[in-house]
């Protein structure tokens, strides 16, 4: 088959629609590609709005407008966009506000004028007017914004068919927070975002709307300018000294995962698409949601920059207080030496006071400039910053320089170069789980009598290993070092252009690559190191990463009487690609640091290589005047990573909304949405393969068989999402209300299934489910008071999803990562919600009867295992933001409450003392006796409501005058703020734990609600100044 | 302007056709394919697998057959302060049936399975090898496949095994079988492979690990068939003591094939064959050197004076934890020496006492004590007993020879506890509050989840 080139027509690329074929360029043999019946509609609309563009006709006009765009101030606007509605002539505001129009068509006209930040104008155009002002206001509950629909293309938030989350750069900065995950906190309803550990530096994982699958990717897919950008949790190896699982590394390293990398103040806007319904333009990867981030742009006029430093310092959020012991006969009876208590100095010691305490002050610095002149916009930013977090030598530093340039040549190309660079170095310490020489810091603390002073380094004596957290954390170092580039190219090419109708080509290249090297160092004199016979441990990780995608694709916008037709059509090429040499060596001589000095060396690398091409296309029907939102789109994808990777699947949409025109009283706006779409997860890299496992015995080769049966056919998981909802402004803008309702089916869910293990397998990766979601997500925005100087403005979000497996193709099994269902294990089975967690929660036992019908006193005969299963998720989230402005003065808080769910807090099982009372290393004896009892007796009784409300942001800022700021900085300067603001201040749970957020697996889909001995959560106080120039 | 969009067309269309000519097909870049061996074996690839197997075999002695069985047996307590259940589960309440305790010991005998069956299955058709040689081969993997199931059943005990599983992945899971049709089976399996290995000519087709030379040879099939062997009279012995069916026959057979295991081997009690460890790259240290396992204080407190077999036994700082507490450890599981320490799979004590553990229950207390008598004197560097006045007496002199001579090296002693019903508190401390004198590790859920029951019976015939 061939590409039909129409020899009448200037060449438009359609694919003959008289055929179902697409050429294989490449091989030139006789493979066909089969496309769905929906991309061959796609691609023959897309091909007659082509054809559009030759028969339609060229109207010519002379007519120049100039105004001026002003706040209500009338201060000049810049940037703000300037259109003749109905046509496609347009232009930007320049510093002092003024535009020029030309070729305005005659007669009466009405001009749209936008900015980021202001409410949308329709400022009608008299017949014989050449001069204009167009008066903006503020728009502070941002209700006016473009939203993404396809690669290239957008529409205003006010026709948007789904609802998309969006966070500004400005609402996402409003407290220092170590990555951008952190900054969503609490503001993107739908979206619960957990973190596996309290360590600075990221390891926090978002969920959109429920689990989405149960052994597949759970990450949303990143988009940082149009580059795919990598979001992996790379093991440090930390597995070698905790031994919490059984090779070099596990997933209990306590990963970051690598999208904290991102600096949060380069961020213009992040738009959360929260699934398929949205998503499908992103195809295969997208049935998680994917998140858009857009980095700040420059923009034309005077050059602005901003300078803000912090200082701030991480505390502990919450305290377990272990036990003191008031004299020698209590720490006898509580199992250790009366003389060590008699002869200790300090007869309590606070470890969590000296472990998570004293740590130096924290630091970011934050400069930026942005300007513009001619046809180059540019924004440089620059970041430095160290968190000394709370735990004794821990921090996370990161550098980052971003530069963000754009030029237009000419008339018809814009050029747009994207380009960050970050420098990440991070060390987390030790904790978590741990086993063999205990070392995680939480795990030492439930051994040690609080009378003895660990502080003062010296061997542990209740530990035959001697181990001493606070030796560990001085002697023990596992830097996270990284080095990471994220570039795009994105060049346009305004290849026709009309008053009518507008054909633009767009090219896209992005890369993002980065360099991980990971050197855990543990020195042989470590005490515990001497306890595996192998003093002293090196594991060095080192791997490169690199994401890179290319993306062409072309836009049509035509605009009619009737309405605008805009058609989207390309194709995406992905290529993801990784290598990893991790590389132990232990039994070393002390002060070495290179791994080779190991007596025993274990050497492993792991690769993979994904490469993905689609071709998608895209209608778009806006109608009546703008009330009417028409979308359908097509995106038909293969990867490498399928069972048949030749095979294209189809990820459709079709979306509408429509503006109402008779409103009710009070209501300025009322749009009802509807949206339709698939996505897709793709399966992990490898699932395909069965392989044959290669061992060393004796020197020689040995090979057995796989206990992981591969699946040939493996395909993506396929998610079907619809989503309908009201959007709602009332009261001059004065109030806005969203409601949106969604159900999600997700078919071929990928599974680890378990096998008989009989059978010599253990486990079984197929296609072989479905779940389902569906779920109420409720904004609500206000401004209850703007008067003069003072303001107040209010957002609540609310959501809820409600998930469950709908069919299961293998018998119930306990999935993911989990200790036994004596501590909860994450159960899959159809009918059940797949964060369920199973425990066995005691027996009920038969006896035999006896001859009077005493059962309960007869022979015992047998029992039979009591499961109770707890839901993990939350019943609902709610955030609450609010802002006051007095003046110069700003408070902000956010409030972020979660609802319902159960953690197994097996944290508190290291603390209770397995016999009678008053062994315990917490205060609390009586009732850790009782749960530690009934624990002992097969009782669920360490599982613990999780609910919680947290006061997550807070900040109280105070703009100096502008004299005053001049007299003391200098007369450029523009404005300075002063701001306190803190993170995770306060927590009401009734979680006995550190946090429920914690989660010792939380880096998987299923089961996040294992809390063992975390590295504990804390809360941030920060003091900034910040200057505009 | 057409000018313009021609070009844009050309060069899209032209980047079209470059990603268009870069193929999505990207093959397994970490490992070696399964095909690998689906074309049939050859020589070499025989090896391979054979290798393989037999570290399969050496991984069926991991951390929890060894450490749970012992513990269960009351010979090792692992204390640590990371993990309770080695405890609390183990001589506490059952172990977790969902959890490594009460979920282990289980999968790795029947990997060890499999990988014997991959072998037996593609042997008929392997290239490269004679006849002789291809019986050697079947004998050896046979031998081996059987020490699984046996190692299996010694975990499970009455609640059966899987044994008919050589069935692609798609047929329904094997039925459990009751303990004596496995030991009737098991003792079936281990006579084909005699007579593989009496047909199998002069040599292997394969170099074997280190551990089938270092402690007396078994590297020939007539040298190895001692082995097979002494498993043979191993599995008659506890056939013959099995509670439910008891066989008759098993005493006598098994003298038999134990005298076989005995003629010609190796000298000194140590002799037989090993599984080996190494600290080289890549390769399997001891699984066994762990700082935190303690013996139980029984251990070192029993020791008859004297006894030379001290020396495994190290004398430590006191350590209290879970409810238990002990100051011995065993040198055997001291990280400082036992990375690379070998782990017997049978040796010639072993070989002994099973023998005299069979006399005694064929009457002849004489013959049992002689037996014993050769194992105190070689290995403890003890004087010799006197016949034993009861066979409950000479049962307890052989169980203290056992205890000492093969400590940690097998699951010999919960196997002996059980055998003579002795796993119970007449004989044995009450060590915890929850201890409930467990006598199995359970069926491992994940083995009940695939089968979607809660519980399995098995068949008896």
């Amino acid at each position: 088959m061939s590409i039909t080139v129409s020899p009448v027509l200037p060449s438009p690329p359609c694919f003959s629609g008289s055929t179902n074929q697409l050429p294989d360029i490449s091989s030139g043999t006789s493979t066909h590609i089969v496309l769905g019946g929906d991309v061959r509609k796609i691609v023959s609309w897309v091909c007659a709005a082509l054809l559009t563009v030759v028969v339609s006709t060229e109207a010519s006009a002379q007519r120049r407008v100039t105004g001026r765009v002003v706040g209500n101030a009338g201060e000049p606007v810049s940037s703000a966009s300037v259109s003749v509605q109905g046509t496609t002539i347009g232009g930007y505001s320049g510093e002092d506000g003024r535009f020029t129009l030309v070729n305005v068509p005659a007669g009466a006209q009405v001009l749209v004028v936008r900015r980021l930040g202001y409410k949308r104008v329709n400022q009608p155009l008299a017949a014989t007017a050449d001069q204009i002002e167009v008066k903006l206001e503020k728009d502070v509950l941002e209700l006016e914004r473009q939203v993404v629909t396809g690669t290239t293309t957008s529409i205003s938030s006010a026709n948007s068919a789904n609802a998309i989350a969006a966070v500004s750069g400005e609402q996402l900065n409003k407290a220092p927070t170590p990555t951008i995950e952190n900054a969503l906190q609490g503001k993107i309803p739908g979206a619960v975002i957990s973190t596996n550990s309290g360590a600075p530096g990221g390891g926090s994982q978002i969920q959109l709307r429920g689990v989405t699958s149960i052994n597949a990717s759970s990450s949303p897919l990143y988009v940082i300018d149009g580059v795919l950008a990598n979001n992996a949790q790379i093991l440090s190896g930390l597995n070698s000294i905790t031994q919490a699982g059984s090779g070099v590394a596990t997933s209990q390293d306590q990963p970051v995962n690598r999208i904290s990398d991102i600096n949060p103040a380069d961020i213009e806007s992040i738009e959360v698409l929260k699934g398929a319904s949205a998503g499908a333009i992103y195809g295969s990867k997208a049935s998680n949601g994917v998140i858009i981030i857009t980095t700040r742009r420059g923009s034309t006029g005077k050059p602005s920059a901003n300078i803000t430093q912090r200082m701030g310092q991480f505390t502990m959020s919450n305290k377990l207080n272990f036990r003191c012991y008031g004299s020698a006969a209590e720490a006898e009876a509580a199992g250790f030496d009366p003389g060590a208590w008699t002869s200790a100095a300090t007869k309590c010691n606070d470890f969590e006071d000296q472990f998570y305490g004293g740590n130096p002050m924290s630091y970011e610095s934050n400069a930026s400039l942005r300007g513009g002149n001619g046809g180059t916009t540019y924004y440089v930013g620059g970041l430095a910053k160290r968190d000394n977090a709370i735990q004794r030598n821990s921090y996370y530093q990161k550098q980052s320089l971003t530069a963000n340039m754009s030029q237009v040549v000419g008339s018809k190309l814009t050029l747009r170069a994207n380009n960050e660079f970050v420098h990440s170095l991070t060390d987390r310490g030790i904790s978590g789980n741990d086993n063999a020489d205990i070392v995680s810091p939480g795990d030492v603390f439930s051994a040690t009598p609080t009378f003895e002073n660990l502080a003062a380094g010296g061997r542990n004596p209740y530990l035959s290993s001697g181990s001493n957290p606070f030796q560990n954390a001085d002697l023990i170092k596992n830097p996270e070092d990284v080095y990471r580039y994220i570039g795009s190219i994105n060049t346009t090419l305004s290849a026709y252009g009309t008053q009518r109708q507008t054909l633009d080509f767009t090219f896209i290249g992005g890369v993002d690559a980065y360099s991980y090297n990971s050197n855990l160092t543990s020195p042989p004199d470590v005490y515990f190191e001497a306890n595996d016979g192998l003093p002293g441990t090196l594991v060095r990780v080192k791997q490169q990463n690199v994401n890179a995608n290319l993306n062409i694709s072309g836009a049509h916008k035509l605009i009619a009487d009737r309405g605008t037709l805009t058609t989207s059509f390309g194709l995406r090429q992905e290529r993801r690609q990784y290598d990893g040499i991790t590389n132990r060596g232990r039994n070393i001589p002390a002060g070495v640091t290179d791994v080779d000095y190991g007596v025993v060396q274990n050497v492993n690398e792991l690769q993979y290589l994904v490469k993905d091409f689609a071709y998608f296309a895209q209608e778009e029907i806006l109608a009546l005047n703008e009330r009417l939102l028409l979308t359908g789109a097509i995106n038909a994808e293969r990867s490498s990573v399928n069972g048949d990777d030749k095979k294209f699947y189809n990820y459709p949409k079709a979306a509408a909304s429509y503006r109402l025109p008779m409103l009710p009283k009070y209501t300025d706006e009322l749009k009802v949405r509807f949206a339709w779409g698939r996505a897709g997860n793709q399966p992990p890299y490898g699932y395909k393969f069965t392989t044959l496992p290669i061992s060393v015995y004796g020197g020689q080769l040995g090979a057995r068989p796989s206990t992981t049966a591969g699946s040939p056919n493996i395909r993506p998981e396929l998610s079907t999402e619809i989503e309908g909802g009201i959007d709602a402004q009332m009261l001059n803008g004065r109030v806005a209300f969203d409601f949106t309702m969604f159900k999600k089916n997700v078919e071929d869910l990928i599974l680890s299934a378990t096998v008989a293990n009989t059978s010599g397998f253990t486990t079984r990766l197929i296609n072989g489910g479905a779940l389902q979601n569906t779920g109420t997500e409720i904004g609500l925005n206000i401004t209850p008071i703007q008067r003069g100087d003072f303001s107040w403005v209010s957002r609540t979000t609310y959501a809820n999803v409600d998930g469950r497996i709908t069919r299961l193709d293998v018998p119930c099994f306990n999935g993911g990562s989990y200790f036994g269902t004596a501590y909860g294990a994450p159960y899959v089975c159809q009918g059940y919600s797949p964060s369920t967690a199973q425990a066995r929660n005691g027996y009920d036992s038969t006896f035999s009867c006896g001859p009077a019908g005493t059962c309960s006193t007869g022979t015992y005969v047998s029992r039979a295992r009591r499961i109770t299963n707890y839901e993990s998720a939350p019943d609902f989230t709610m955030g609450f933001s609010n802002e006051f402005n007095f003046g110069a003065v700003r408070l902000y808080g956010l409030l972020d409450w979660r609802s319902g769910g159960y953690v197994a807090n097996l944290t508190n099982i290291y603390y209770d003392e397995a016999t009678a009372d008053n062994l315990g290393a917490l205060a609390d004896t009586a009732a850790a006796h009782a749960r530690n009892t009934a624990f002992l007796t097969q009782g669920a009784s360490y599982f613990e409501k999780a609910g919680f409300l947290k006061l997550r942001e807070i900040s109280v800022s105070y703009t100096l005058p502008r004299s005053l700021a001049q007299t003391i900085f200098s007369s450029i300067t523009q404005d300075v703020r002063l701001e306190v603001s803190a993170r995770n201040l306060k927590t009401w749970t009734p979680y006995t734990g550190y946090d429920p957020e914690v989660s010792n697996f939380s880096n998987q889909n299923i089961g996040r609600f294992q809390d063992v001995t975390p590295y504990p959560p804390s809360r941030s106080i920060f003091f900034s100044l910040s200057a505009n120039f | 302007m057409i000018h313009n969009r021609t070009l844009a067309l050309i060069a899209a269309l032209g980047l079209a056709a470059i990603a268009c000519k870069d193929s999505t097909s990207v093959g397994d870049l970490n490992n070696v394919s399964a095909e690998a061996i689906s074309g049939g074996l050859t020589r070499a690839s025989t090896g391979l697998l054979v290798n393989g197997l037999l570290n399969a075999s050496r991984g069926e002695l991991d951390s929890r057959y060894l450490v749970f069985t012992e513990t269960m047996a009351r010979d090792f307590y692992r204390l640590d302060n990371a993990e309770a259940r080695y405890i609390s589960e183990i001589i506490g309440g059952p172990a977790d049936f969902s959890a490594f305790t009460g979920g282990g010991a289980f999968s790795g005998m029947y990997v060890t399975i499999r990988s014997a069956n991959t072998i037996l299955n593609s042997l008929p058709t392997a290239t490269g090898l004679t006849t002789a040689e291809a019986s050697a081969t079947q004998g050896l993997v046979n031998t081996f496949k059987a020490l699984a199931y046996y190692r299996v059943l010694e975990t499970r005990d009455s609640l059966g095994i899987a044994i008919d599983v050589n069935h692609p992945i798609d047929d329904p899971p094997a039925a459990f079988v009751c303990k004596p049709n496995a030991l009737t089976y098991i003792s079936a399996l281990l006579d084909t492979a005699s007579t593989q290995l009496a047909a199998g000519g002069a040599s292997f087709p394969f170099t074997l690990p280190a551990g089938f030379s270092s402690n007396g040879s078994f590297t020939t099939p007539t040298a190895f068939l001692r082995f097979n062997r002494g498993l043979k009279g191993k599995v008659e012995l506890y056939r013959g003591l099995d509670h439910s069916k008891p066989n008759t026959g098993s005493f006598a057979t098994a003298l038999t094939a134990l005298n076989a295991a005995l003629t010609g081997a190796p000298a000194g009690p140590d002799g037989g064959l090993y599984n080996t460890y190494s600290t080289s790259a890549n390769e399997s240290t001891n699984p066994l050197a762990d700082a935190n396992i303690y013996l139980n204080p029984a251990v070192g407190d029993s020791l008859q004076a004297g006894d030379t077999r001290a020396a495994k036994i190290l004398t430590v700082t006191s350590k209290t934890l879970n409810q238990v507490t002990s100051k011995y450890k065993a040198v055997a599981t001291d990280p400082a020496g036992a990375l690379t320490r070998s782990i017997p799979v049978l040796k010639t004590s072993e070989l002994l006492l099973l023998r005299a553990q069979v006399k005694i229950e064929l009457g002849d207390l004489i013959g049992a004590t002689a037996d014993i008598n050769t194992v105190r004197a070689s290995d403890g560097g003890l004087a010799a007993i006197a016949v034993p006045a009861s066979k409950k007496l000479a049962i307890d002199a052989v169980l203290y020879e056992k205890r000492y001579s093969l400590l940690g090296e097998n699951a010999h002693r919960l196997v002996d506890l059980r055998a003579y019903t002795r796993l119970n508190a007449t004989f044995l401390k009450k060590e915890t509050t929850q201890d409930v004198f467990q006598t199995t590790l359970p069926i491992p859920k994940r083995e009940l989840d695939a089968r979607n029951t809660t519980s399995i019976a098995p068949t008896c015939s």
